[in-house]
């Protein structure tokens, strides 16, 4: 009797155990929505002409290989410019400035640059240490900017850094927030010359 | 301690299997349960007849001429509660613990069996969870009472025991018989398992793989719950408290009975918990919430034994807001500043970052008696889910970024054989079958691929006893393969299988002489590499991380593009071999133990920084694995002394070195410590009052890895001098914290059925950041807390 029992118990337990045995699932593939890999500067300059882009590409992401900034930004004296910030998910041909001004009330760009580099603004951005502003030409939902569209002019010729810094400052943008407040989506510098 | 001799004593002398005709001997000890100490002149009767005798002045007692197979023994003594134990000839000896009366537990007995882990020379500590409150503390909190065990942690919540310096996959959990399996790779990733559903916890501090199998390299925790006792009414505890620091509370409660073949039990805790404060300010996100369950069946025959027993622990962990972070830059602000960042008023919501895990158990054991042997087969299924959630863009948020199941089935088999030719010993068999799933829909790329172990294991432990010497061997043979399927960053699909094994053997050596035990064992065990240590990709939170088959070096540098292979890059399995020597030593008012180990591990793995790189979202510093030989080395002590009938005192010290074999230290190696606990007992109206004050220093790390502040690593982002980075495998972001001081303290109230405690841990509020937290960069520990604790024993 209770040999018996013991018998079952050790076939269904077998059974059990080998149920189990195989798979060869493979994970499903992943839309990293996180990602940029791609980030474009569109700066046109105001009364026509042609847009000037310039990029810089991380095609592996996570992986070992640096960043590329593609050359430096030339821009000419005594043009006012509108720039416009793309960002891609080339991996998933995805536009994250699109989530980015969806979400515009937790993301702000700052903008840092060589000291009276521009006309307007003067001074040399709104990045922490802050010595400067930046004229937003686009808001949030709180009527905050946002930076994905900004504005500058340039008068005079000169030579320095431009730098960019996504913030993603989820529940704590306010009209106070800083570029210290947050974690960085984007943080890229160009050199930048104006001739 | 005294019960581990105690045990072994008994199996070297005196161990009485059944035997026909009227020549069965039962030899027991008795003991109390709260001192632990031997009571003589204890009555031993068999219930229904006029047999008794009367324990010695050891607590020994021996009754022979027993024609049954089954009796029941009724033991009592003047001011103890007395105790009914059903004995059955074919289990160990009894040692039976009497409660004093006005103490709030019950009697307990442990027969000799229980503790037959076959481990001779190995030093152990039991940890007695009847007298620590547990309810607000997780099971590395628990353990990391005992000398030699640590705590490596990831703020408040997330909390991982270490033995002699070594965590993770290098040291084992066995719940309740079954191999605690999980999410181990991740330092940051505890078991979960609550401590409140247990009785004792036992340590084993030698390298254990032989009996336990792979992984046991730095040792073995044993969690046993109560055992399921026939005879017995309906008993067990409800208790709930209250804490002050996190504003939370428990409840917990677990109820048993048995009957002549059945016995049961089920039990049920709860905890809840807000954000915890330093002495200076709140630790945002840091609340938990913690629920579980358990329910076990006993079905005793004569020759059969059948236990059933499942578990469900689900817990929900705010991990501290401000240590997550972005880049280099983010890091640095984050480290700076002197409150952490993000910190809000007190909440009991828990947002991002945070972990979510739930592990549910079952296990069906069957032991079947034969004549002068046994034979054990234990079958379990083991089902763990865990959820990270990362601070991320819009709707992601709410999406885990690390959404792993894992599936577990083990059985084992072991054959307990008769003594020939003074031998004693067993053999036995075990297979385990893992499945691990990353489930869709966490929008990003997994960390780790979808893979299957499967494992097999064959091995055989011997003792022999010479007079006063008692001598244990044994070996194993593993094997171990693994299914592997993954996605790149690229999405691409890539396989493998890998196949590890290994022979492991184990000497030990015990040696009795008057009131002292010397105790030698020198064990081999293994591990192979682990998924994550093979194949991790990926950022979390400011670093990178490289699996060994995610990079590959080439005259250009380090390359990221291709997954390698076992193939193409051969990665070996971790060696340890570990000498433990032990002295213990036993008097009336005395108990002392030195423990001194040397444990050598070959292949040792470990990330080490390699490089820095530049992203879209700015620079991170880069860690590779790697393999290299390693050295751990140190020493336990712990000395207690009885005052008298009801003072006593307790000291210990616990200390470790650690190196590679180019003599660079490791990161969060636990530094040297030292605890004293004195307690008092006063006996006031009917109850008994316990008064215990435990002060304890932590020294500083003072064998640290070399410290590159962050500043400096952007410098050398900035200048290109990533090489100076090569040239070491080991370093830290910051120095070691400070030591520091610690004053816990406790008062007890035991009254009848009833059992009060008010206690205080940091009670001096000091501000300290413990070396082994890795969230010490980023914010101050727990400051003070008060507890109050209800306890009634049904």
């Amino acid at each position: 009797m209770i040999k018996n029992k013991n018998y079952y118990l050790v076939l269904m337990l077998t059974l059990l155990f080998i149920s189990s045995c195989d798979d060869e699932d493979i994970p499903a593939a992943e839309n990293d929505e996180e990602l940029i890999t791609d980030v474009s500067l569109i700066f046109s300059p105001q009364g026509g002409g042609a847009p000037l882009t310039f990029n810089a590409i991380d095609p592996d992401g996570a992986g070992v290989e640096n960043l590329q900034v593609e050359g430096d930004i030339v821009l000419a004296v005594n043009t006012t410019y509108e720039l416009f910030i793309e960002m891609r998910n080339s991996i998933e041909n995805e536009d994250i400035g699109e989530e980015v001004k969806e979400e515009g009330d937790e993301h702000q760009i700052f903008f840092g640059f060589t000291e009276d580099l521009f006309a307007n603004p003067t001074g040399s951005g709104n990045i922490s240490p802050v010595a400067g502003t930046v004229i937003y030409d686009d808001q949030d939902e709180n009527n905050l900017p946002i930076g994905l569209i900004t504005t500058w002019r340039t008068e005079v010729a000169g030579s320095g850094i431009f730098r960019i810094l996504l913030k993603h400052q989820p529940d704590l943008k306010t009209a106070t927030s800083t570029s210290a407040t947050g974690s960085s989506d984007i943080d890229i510098t160009w050199a930048l010359e104006i001739q | 301690m005294r019960l581990v001799y105690l045990t072994i004593f008994y199996l070297i002398h005196n161990l009485s299997f059944a035997q026909q005709d009227c020549d069965n001997v039962i030899i027991g000890s008795v003991k109390d349960l709260k001192t632990g100490e031997n009571l003589p002149f204890a009555t031993v009767v068999i219930e229904g007849t006029q047999k008794g005798t009367i324990s010695d002045l050891d607590g020994l007692f021996t009754l022979d001429k027993i024609c049954e197979e089954e009796v029941e023994l009724v033991v009592s003594y003047l001011g103890y509660k007395p105790n009914h134990h059903h004995h059955d000839l074919h289990h160990g000896n009894p040692i039976i613990y009497l409660a004093p009366e006005g103490y709030s537990l019950e009697s307990v007995v442990i027969e000799a069996d229980a503790l037959n882990d076959s481990r001779v020379g190995q030093s152990s500590t039991r940890l007695d969870l009847h007298n620590i409150s547990t309810a607000n503390n997780s099971l590395g909190e628990v353990l990391a009472e005992l000398s030699g065990v640590e705590m490596i942690s990831t703020g408040q919540n997330v909390i991982k025991p270490v033995i002699h310096g070594l965590h993770s996959n290098r040291i084992l959990i066995i719940n309740d018989d079954l191999r605690h399996e999980f999410q181990n790779w991740g330092v940051d990733h505890a078991p979960e398992i609550d401590p409140e559903q247990f009785e004792s916890i036992e340590v084993i501090k030698g390298a254990a793989t032989v009996k336990y199998g792979p992984d046991a390299l730095g040792g073995v925790i044993l969690m046993r719950p109560r055992k399921l006792a026939l005879h017995e009414r309906l008993n067990g505890f409800v208790k709930t408290s209250a804490f002050s620091n996190g504003r939370g509370g428990s409840f917990s409660t677990q109820l048993n009975a048995g009957s002549h073949q059945f016995s049961g039990t089920a039990g049920f805790s709860k905890t809840v918990q807000g954000d915890l404060k330093s002495p200076n300010y709140i630790l945002t996100n840091t609340g938990k919430k913690e629920t579980s369950f358990n329910a076990g069946l006993r079905y005793h025959l004569p020759k059969l034994d059948l236990e059933l027993r499942g578990g469900y622990f689900a817990q929900e962990l705010g991990i501290l807001r401000g240590s997550n972070t972005g880049n280099i830059e983010d890091l640095i602000k984050a480290i700076e500043s002197d409150v952490p960042l993000y910190t809000q008023g007190f909440d009991y919501a828990i947002a991002s970052p945070k972990q979510e895990v739930n592990h549910t158990s079952i296990k069906l054991k069957v032991k079947y008696f034969l004549p002068k042997a046994w034979l054990e087969a234990t079958y379990g299924i083991q089902i763990n889910n865990r959820f990270e959630f990362d601070v991320r863009r819009g709707t992601n948020n709410e999406t885990p970024a690390i959404d792993l199941s894992l599936i577990s089935q083990s059985f084992d088999v072991d054959y307990f054989h008769p003594k020939i030719f003074g031998l004693e010993g067993n053999i036995g068999v075990s297979a385990l079958i893992q499945d691990n799933n990353n489930n869709p829909g966490t929008n990003t790329i997994p960390f780790v691929p979808n893979y299957n172990v499967s494992r097999f294991g064959l091995y055989v432990i011997e003792n022999l006893s010479l007079g006063n010497v008692l001598l244990e061997f044994g070996g194993r043979y593993d094997w171990q393969m693994s299914s592997i399927r993954g996605r790149d960053s690229n999405n691409d699909v890539y396989f493998d299988n890998i196949n590890f094994n290994n022979l492991s053997a184990s000497i030990g050596l015990e040696y009795g002489f008057r009131q002292h035990i010397f105790r030698t064992n020198i064990a081999s065990a293994w591990r192979p590499p682990s998924i994550s240590e093979l194949y991790s990709f990926g950022r979390h939170q400011a670093a990178i991380e490289y699996g060994f088959w995610r990079f590959t070096e080439t005259t250009e540098g380090l390359s990221t593009s291709e997954v390698l292979t076992q193939k193409n890059k051969p990665v070996k399995s971790e060696l340890g071999w570990k000498w433990i020597n032990s002295l213990s030593r036993e008097s009336e008012n005395i108990s002392m133990e030195i423990v001194l180990y040397v444990n050598f591990i070959k292949n040792y793995i470990y990330a080490t920084p390699r490089g820095i790189t530049s992203t879209v979202r700015g620079t991170f510093p880069y860690w590779i694995y790697t393999q290299e030989d390693a050295l751990f080395m140190g020493g336990d002590f712990s000395l207690n002394i009885r005052h008298g009938n009801h003072l006593s005192s307790t000291f210990s010290m616990a200390y470790v070195h650690a190196q590679n074999l180019s003599s660079e230290a490791f990161v969060g190696i636990p530094p040297a410590n030292f605890k004293y606990r004195f307690s008092r007992v006063i006996d006031i109206a009917s109850g008994q009052l316990t008064i215990s004050v435990n002060p304890s220093y932590t020294f500083r790390q003072f064998n640290e890895p070399t410290v590159i502040e962050l500043s400096e690593l952007l410098t050398i982002a900035q200048r290109n001098e990533e090489h100076m980075l090569n040239e070491m495998e080991v370093f830290d972001i910051a120095k070691a914290p400070e030591g520091y001081f610690l004053l816990n303290s406790q008062v007890t109230y035991d009254l009848k059925s009833w059992s009060f405690s008010l206690s205080g841990s940091n009670v001096l509020n000091n501000s300290y950041r413990n070396y082994t937290d890795r969230l010490r960069y980023f914010a101050d520990d727990r400051g003070w807390n008060v507890q109050l604790e209800v306890k009634f024993n049904i």
